[in-house]
C-alpha cells in the first residue's frame, strides 16, 4: 500500500487512474441504485456489450479511413445511446420478448465489434483495452469527460428523483398519476447507457455490471432509503476502485479485475454475514420465547 | 347520498386482438355507493377496472367518470394496485410511498409541504401515522395495504378502486379492512375487485358479476346458482365460523 502511495505521488498516470476511479463512482453508485431497484441488470449488460460494435467501428474508421476526429469513445456513447432507445422502446412496446433483444444487441454488439477490429491494425491490444478496460490509460481529457457525465447524472437524479423513483417502484400507478413513465424510463437508460460508457474505462465491457449491481447491492444491505442506497454505493465504489487499483499495483495484476472481485469478495461476505445475522436473531428470539 | 351516476359504462366491448375480453358491459355507479366486483380469474374483472380508470381504450362503447373521459378524471380516482406489482423489498419509507400518490404530471417532481400534509392526513385516515418514517420492508403484510390504500387517498378522490385488496392478508387483517373501507365509504365511492368470494360483505350494495359480460345484483340477491353460473360449474362455498363446508351445486 506505501509503495503504491508513493507511486500515485510520483506518476501521473496513477493519480489519475484514481481520480477515475473516484469520480466514475459517483455516477456508477447514483445508477447503480437504479439499476438494483427497477431490476434491470441485464438490460445493462447488454448496453454494454453493444457498444463495443460501435467502439470497433469508430476505432476502423479511425485508423483505417484516416477519420481522426472519431475517437472510439464517440463510437461507444452512439451505439450505447442507440442500444438504449431500441431496448427501451421495445420494453415499454411490449411487442417483442425483452430477454430475448437483451440477447440479441449483446451477441450482435460483440459480433459487429470482433468484426471491425480484426480487420484494423492493433487488433489484440485494443480488444484487450476495451474488454477489460484500462484504467492507467486514462489521459487527462477522459477525466474532464468523466467529470462532466457526474454532474449530468447528478442533475439528472437530483431534478427527476422523485419520478424516476417512482417508476422503478411501480410503473403502472406512476402512469396513472400522470407521470410520462416512457420518457422517463428511457432517459434512465441513456443516462445508465452513459455510465456504462464511462465504466467501460475502468473495468471494461466485461465487468461493467458487476460495477453496476454489486455496491448498489451491499449499500441495500445497509439502508432502506434510496438516496441512502445512493451514498453507501458511491462509497462501496471508491473503496473498490481505489482498493482494487492499490492492491493490483505492487504484483502488477490486472487492475479492472482487482477491483472487480474485490466488490465480489465484499457482497458475498456481506450477503454470508447478513444471514449469519439473521439467524442469530431467530436463535435468539425463539430462545427467549 | 344523492343519485349523480360517478360512473356510467355504456354498451362496452373490449378484446385483446381476437380474443374477447368483455361485451354487451352495461354499469352505472351512483354516488357513494360500495361495489364488489367477483368473477372467475380472467373473467376480466381487472381489466374491467383498468378501463375505468383509462389505461385501456374500449374497442366499443362509452364510459364515463364523473361525466368526463377516464383519462381527464384519473386525479380524481384512487387506484389500489394489487399487492404483488412492487418489490415489498423496496428501499423506500412509508411516506415516500404515499408521496407517490401526490405525483403529478409535472416534467420536474418535488414534494410540496402541501403534499407532504397531504400524504399524513391519508395516513391518519389509515391509522398508520405513526408508521411514516418506518421503511416499507419493516411493516407487515396488512400494514403494507394501509399504505397502498393512503397512497390512493392521497389525491383526495371521489372514487376509490382496489384490485384485490384481500389477496396478502390473513381473516383478521381482513376484518380491519372492511372497517377501513366502511369508514372510507362514508365520503367516497368504493368498487373492490375480488376473486375471495369471502369478501363480498355486508358494506357492498351491489355486487357486479364479471366473466366476459357482466351480471349485477343487489348484494342480498347473491345465491349459489348466481355463483355458479359465473364460474361456470360447481364451486365448494366454506362457512369457517359453523365449520362445515357445503356443497353448492
Amino acid at each position: 500500500m506505501f509503495e503504491f502511495l508513493e507511486a500515485a505521488g510520483q506518476n501521473a498516470f496513477i493519480r489519475n487512474a484514481l481520480l477515475t476511479g473516484i469520480l466514475a463512482s459517483v455516477s456508477c453508485g447514483i445508477i447503480g441504485t437504479y439499476v438494483v431497484t427497477k431490476r434491470i441488470a441485464s438490460i445493462t449488460g447488454a448496453i454494454a456489450h453493444f457498444i463495443l460494435g460501435g467502439m470497433g467501428l469508430a476505432r476502423y474508421l479511425q485508423i483505417v479511413h484516416g477519420w481522426e476526429a472519431l475517437h472510439p469513445l464517440y463510437g461507444a456513447i452512439v451505439s450505447a445511446m442507440l442500444a438504449a432507445v431500441i431496448i427501451g422502446m421495445v420494453t415499454l412496446r411490449g411487442d417483442e420478448r425483452e430477454d430475448t433483444i437483451i440477447g440479441a444487441l449483446w451477441a450482435v454488439g460483440m459480433g459487429v465489434g470482433l468484426f471491425f477490429i480484426s480487420k484494423t491494425p492493433g487488433y489484440n491490444a485494443e480488444l484487450m483495452g476495451y474488454l477489460f478496460g484500462n484504467i492507467l490509460m486514462v489521459s487527462g481529457r477522459d477525466l474532464w469527460f468523466i467529470a462532466g457525465l457526474d454532474i449530468l447524472v447528478a442533475g439528472v437524479t437530483v431534478l427527476f428523483f422523485n419520478q424516476m423513483r417512482a417508476i422503478c417502484f411501480d410503473e403502472e400507478f406512476s402512469r396513472l398519476r400522470g407521470i410520462r413513465v416512457e420518457l422517463y424510463y428511457i432517459l434512465l437508460l441513456m443516462i445508465t447507457s452513459l455510465t456504462v460508457v464511462l465504466l467501460v474505462t475502468v473495468v471494461g465491457i466485461v465487468m461493467v455490471i458487476a460495477l453496476l449491481t454489486l455496491p448498489a447491492v451491499i449499500a441495500g444491505y445497509f439502508t432502506r432509503s434510496m438516496s441512502g442506497m445512493m451514498i453507501l454505493s458511491v462509497v462501496f465504489s471508491v473503496i473498490f476502485t481505489t482498493g482494487g487499483l492499490a492492491l493490483s499495483y505492487k504484483p502488477n495484476l490486472p487492475a479492472g479485475a482487482t477491483i472487480i472481485i474485490l466488490a465480489g469478495i465484499a457482497y458475498f461476505a456481506v450477503m454470508i454475514g447478513s444471514g449469519v445475522i439473521k439467524s442469530l436473531r431467530r436463535r435468539h428470539i425463539n430462545g427467549v420465547s | 347520498m344523492s343519485d349523480i351516476p360517478v360512473i356510467e359504462i355504456r354498451d362496452l366491448f373490449f378484446s385483446y386482438g381476437e380474443i374477447v375480453i368483455l361485451e354487451n358491459v352495461n354499469i352505472t355507479v351512483s354516488q357513494g355507493e360500495f361495489i364488489m366486483m367477483v368473477g372467475p380469474n380472467g373473467g376480466g374483472k381487472t381489466t374491467l377496472l383498468k378501463l375505468m380508470l383509462g389505461m385501456y381504450r374500449p374497442n366499443r362503447g362509452e364510459i364515463r367518470i364523473l361525466g368526463g373521459l377516464p383519462l381527464e378524471k384519473s386525479n380524481r380516482i384512487g387506484y389500489v394496485t394489487q399487492y404483488f406489482q412492487f418489490d415489498p423489498r423496496f428501499p423506500m419509507s412509508v411516506l415516500d410511498v404515499v408521496l407517490m400518490g401526490t405525483l403529478g404530471g409535472g416534467f420536474i417532481g418535488f414534494h410540496s409541504r402541501s403534499n407532504r400534509d397531504a400524504a399524513m392526513r391519508a395516513l391518519e385516515e389509515v391509522e398508520m401515522a405513526s408508521f411514516a418514517r418506518s421503511p416499507l420492508a419493516n411493516v407487515s403484510g396488512g400494514e403494507r395495504q394501509r399504505v397502498l390504500i393512503a397512497r390512493a387517498l392521497a389525491s383526495d378522490p371521489e372514487i376509490l378502486l382496489l384490485d384485490e385488496p384481500t389477496s396478502n392478508i390473513d381473516t383478521v387483517k381482513e376484518r380491519d379492512l372492511n372497517s377501513l373501507l366502511e369508514k372510507l365509504n362514508q365520503h367516497m365511492t368504493i368498487i373492490t375487485v375480488t376473486h375471495d368470494l369471502g369478501f363480498v360483505h355486508s358494506l357492498a350494495q351491489k355486487v357486479i358479476c364479471v366473466n366476459r359480460q357482466v351480471a349485477i345484483h343487489p348484494t342480498g340477491e347473491i345465491t349459489g346458482e348466481h355463483i355458479c353460473e359465473l364460474y361456470g360449474s360447481d364451486i365448494r362455498w366454506v362457512k369457517h365460523a359453523e365449520h362445515h363446508n357445503d356443497h353448492v351445486s
